[in-house]
């Protein structure tokens, strides 16, 4: 009985850290600006893709580790700059700009890169045994990552000034700016700290998956779903989203196609709509 | 003689915001095709009120009937498919459709062009069918949409301040239509515009902190001590 | 009678997108005579996607809701229609007619089943397009991933030409007129209906929902049987179009289709119905060209289209012109 749940537990627990980092950057933007990013997808891809360029330049996964979010910080500063910030008033609007910037960058990076998959070399090699259990070392590590990042985001989004600002600014926009604290700013901010997410997460996926320019689009309709499950705009609302949607997911797949196990799941997650329009944790 | 059934009453309805009392134990009888004022100063609880009436509420206890209807159990579009139509503070109307399109789209089953025109001269807009609803005025805007509520054939018709932002004549104008609908339907009004009170020689309640401090007649309601002190004595 | 044209020239008179479906109706229904069989069968496939676009205005021009999903539906009834006609082994003579009510069946129970759930779970706006986009990312994960009924990556390939009532539609001619025939039916049935008291509730809705709800509509109903009736029209399209090329693949229920589907309507403006069949149009001209330069130009093209959409013309290109137009008639008016 324990031997058949522990790889179960590994299992879903690599699915929800995955889901975790990866649902982390459009929460917040979804949240806050009530940006829902299409481009996402593309901000882990560019993530990814930075590890390849990394790595051909001869740097390894910790030198990417640290590269990939840098890069996505500044990239999503631009692009709020230049875009996003036009496009908050009218939610279609930032739906289809995200999405026409999404196709924009898949296209880019596919020319730039090829249609074939890159691989890249993982940190970790082999497996160690939990007990009685043998597991690949990397996903032992992606689970403790991906958790020490969502604690990270967690208490800097409740402690710090700028998550006060943050929440202040997702409760009531007005009045956060009625009391002196810049909303652009924020924004801008918010917006950059999203895609970093997004990239950093894209490195650690990289290991697990083919590397090619539509790997974003994957985790985009996931995370979007997690986001939604779990309730926008908030924390531990993705946990609670990432938790229901990789154990739900994890359950099916070993009983069903793994293609039909994700689309009962996105599709549970419709039904679940019906009943809390607002998510399991309401903002 | 036969007692006068009241068609819409209220029993002992209160509603807690929270710790806050907003209204507190209201008990009223709506009679049938009456003009009926509730006045009181802000925050008095007169919009919780016509809320729960008109089921965007929940009360938190007590119960609101209508004719043989207990509205407390019924959604919103199960109140007003019983025929009580209710306009808003703000006023809202469709801006995308003009005036007489409105008028149609408020018209639960088709009604005849005669009767469309005849409502849009009852609200005084009936030089203006054609008309986007964007391009109102103020008092228009307000104008149409009780001329939208009034469209349903309502029972009951309740009204949220209809003359705020309105200028003096357009105030007059609609105290003049208001007049002449005593009879044909239940109208509740909310409003604290004094002369517009007493324009329409409304019954009157006087809300208070949520309490009913005073009903009657406006003539009474104005010489009472109480809400002079209240709330008249500050005019 | 005298009464009748007067009431159908005024009502033209105020609705000139009437006057323009007209024309354009026109202009398809003498197509033929100029062009040859094999541009015919590529003009009729046009027709099939600019029935696809009109199922799209007739609930987002409409309704104000954003479908991303819609390639979905037009999916869903080509793989019904394929898998129908393929794998059952059904009589010859009627395999076409079960073919389409199953594919427009599958796409109804669909959109009624999705549209249930969030519709009536409140789901409106932006959310709604964003579960739509999803949808046809798992229509599309199920018509890969399933690959003993599907055909997978590759689809499947032969699919019965359309035969209904003995009555064969192989022929580029007839089936062009066919495609049109539906097309116009649809056209004129949804502007008669839009122009009409259910097209009023639902721009009521569109401008305030709670306020129409007061007036005792059942918005969230409405929506759903205008949705349903959307995707059903999609579904139609897709029967067609796999029946009348023999094959179906992934690409029919991707999230690129649904993608460019919106940019067809929204090229010819959206809420217009005439527009989505010219957009249509437009826009597969504009592809030919385009594509022609390279795989990637043309995935580039619609992104910069979207981009270029919501920040220079947000209510579409139309939008833009007629509003031009109205200040220069505004103009002259005042003038006179």
């Amino acid at each position: 009985m324990l031997t058949d749940f522990i790889p179960f537990a590994l299992n879903a627990m690599t699915l929800i850290s995955i889901l975790l980092i990866v649902s982390m950057g459009m929460a917040i933007i979804f949240g806050l600006m009530n940006v829902i990013n299409l481009a996402h997808g593309e901000f882990i891809t560019i993530g990814a893709f930075v590890f390849v360029l990394v790595q051909s330049f001869g740097g390894n996964f910790w030198i990417a580790l640290v590269v990939a979010p840098f890069v996505g910080y500044v990239f999503g500063l631009c692009l709020e700059k230049a875009l996003i910030s036009r496009v908050y008033s009218n939610p279609l609007h930032a739906i289809l700009v995200t999405w026409g910037l999404s196709l924009i960058l898949q296209q880019l990076i596919l020319l730039t890169f090829g249609a074939a998959p890159q691989s890249v070399r993982s940190p970790f090699e082999g497996s160690i045994e939990i007990a009685g259990a043998t597991y690949p070392i990397y996903r032992i590590f992606l689970i403790c990552f991906a958790l020490a990042i969502f604690a990270i985001t967690a208490v800097i989004f409740k402690k710090s000034r700028f998550g006060l600002e943050l929440r202040a600014s997702i409760q009531s926009p007005e009045m956060t700016s009625v009391t002196g604290v810049d909303p652009d700013k924020i924004n801008a901010r918010a917006f950059a700290s999203g895609a970093a997410l997004a990239a950093l997460a894209g490195v650690l996926l990289a290991p697990l998956t083919a590397v090619t320019a539509f790997m974003g689009i994957n985790y985009l309709a996931r995370s979007f779903f997690v986001v939604l499950v779990g309730g926008a705009g908030s924390i531990s609302g993705v946990a609670a989203g990432s938790g229901l949607i990789g154990t739900l997911e994890t359950a099916l797949t070993y009983q069903i196609p793994n293609t039909v196990a994700q689309a009962l799941v996105l599709i549970l997650a419709i039904v679940m709509l019906r009943f809390r329009p607002k998510g399991l944790v309401p903002a | 003689m036969t007692p006068l059934i009241p068609l819409l009453s209220l029993q002992s309805v209160s509603r807690r915001f929270g710790s806050f009392q907003a209204v507190k134990d209201v008990t009223i009888e709506f009679g049938p095709d009456d003009l009926n004022c509730i006045i009181g100063p802000n925050g008095a609880g007169k919009s919780t009120l016509l809320n729960m009436i008109c089921g965007t509420l929940p009360v938190s206890s007590g119960s609101i009937r209508f004719g043989d209807h207990d509205l407390n159990r019924l959604s919103r579009h199960q109140i007003a498919a019983l025929g009580i139509a209710r306009k808003f503070q703000v006023p809202s109307v469709f801006p995308s459709l003009t005036v007489h399109e409105n008028l149609v789209v408020a018209t639960g089953n088709r009604e005849t062009q005669e009767r469309l025109f005849a409502l849009a001269k009852t609200v005084q807009l009936e030089s203006m069918l054609d008309v986007s609803a964007s391009e109102l005025s103020h008092g228009q805007t307000q104008w149409l949409e009780i001329g939208m509520a009034l469209a349903t054939n309502p029972k009951v018709l309740l009204l949220d301040e209809p003359t705020a932002g309105l200028s003096p004549d357009e105030t007059q104008a609609t105290a003049s239509f208001l007049r002449e609908l005593r009879g044909k339907v239940t109208v509740v009004v909310i409003e604290h515009d004094m002369a517009f009170v007493r324009d329409i020689r409304a019954k009157t309640v006087v809300l208070h902190y949520g309490e009913i401090i005073a009903t009657g007649a406006f003539d009474d309601i104005q010489n009472n001590d109480l809400v002079r002190d209240v709330y008249l004595g500050r005019r | 009678m005298i009464d009748f044209a007067q009431t159908l020239s005024r009502r033209i008179a105020r609705r000139p997108s009437t006057l323009v479906a007209i024309a354009v109706s026109l202009v398809l229904l003498v197509l033929p005579a100029f062009v040859n069989a094999y541009a015919l069968s590529s003009y009729r496939d046009v027709i099939l996607f600019a029935i696809f676009a009109l199922s799209l205005d007739v609930f987002w021009g409409k309704t104000g809701i954003l479908s991303f999903g819609h390639a979905t539906f037009f999916g869903l009834g080509a793989y019904g229609m394929a898998v129908t006609g393929i794998h059952f082994d059904i009589d010859p003579s009627i395999v076409s007619l079960v073919g389409l009510l199953a594919g427009v069946g599958l796409a109804a129970l669909v959109a009624l089943l999705v549209g249930y759930f969030i519709l009536f779970g409140g789901v409106r706006g932006a959310y709604f397009t964003i579960v739509t986009l999803a949808l046809t990312l798992i229509a599309n994960h199920i018509a890969v991933g399933w690959s003993s009924v599907t055909g997978g990556d590759s689809g499947l390939i032969g699919v019965p030409p359309l035969v209904i009532f003995g009555l064969s539609f192989v022929d580029p001619f007839r089936s062009y007129y066919l495609c049109l025939a539906v097309l116009l039916a649809f056209l004129f049935g949804s502007i008669a209906i839009m122009n009409g008291r259910f097209g009023l509730i639902l721009t009521a809705i569109q401008d305030d929902e709670t306020k129409a709800q007061t007036l005792g509509y059942r918005t969230s109903l409405l929506l759903l049987v205008t949705f349903v009736a959307s995707a059903s029209m999609a579904g139609l399209a897709g029967a067609l179009y796999a029946a009348m090329n023999g094959f179906v693949a992934p690409d029919m229920i991707a999230l690129l289709l649904s993608t460019e589907v919106i940019i067809w309507v929204a090229v010819g403006g959206s809420g217009t119905l005439i527009g989505a069949i010219i957009g249509t149009f437009v826009v597969w001209w504009l592809q030919q060209e385009i594509s022609s330069f390279n795989a990637s130009a043309w995935p580039i093209a619609i992104g910069s289209f979207f981009i270029a959409l919501v920040l220079f013309f947000p209510n579409g290109p139309v939008a833009l012109v007629s509003e031009k137009l109205r200040r220069f008639r505004q103009k002259e008016g005042g003038q006179q």
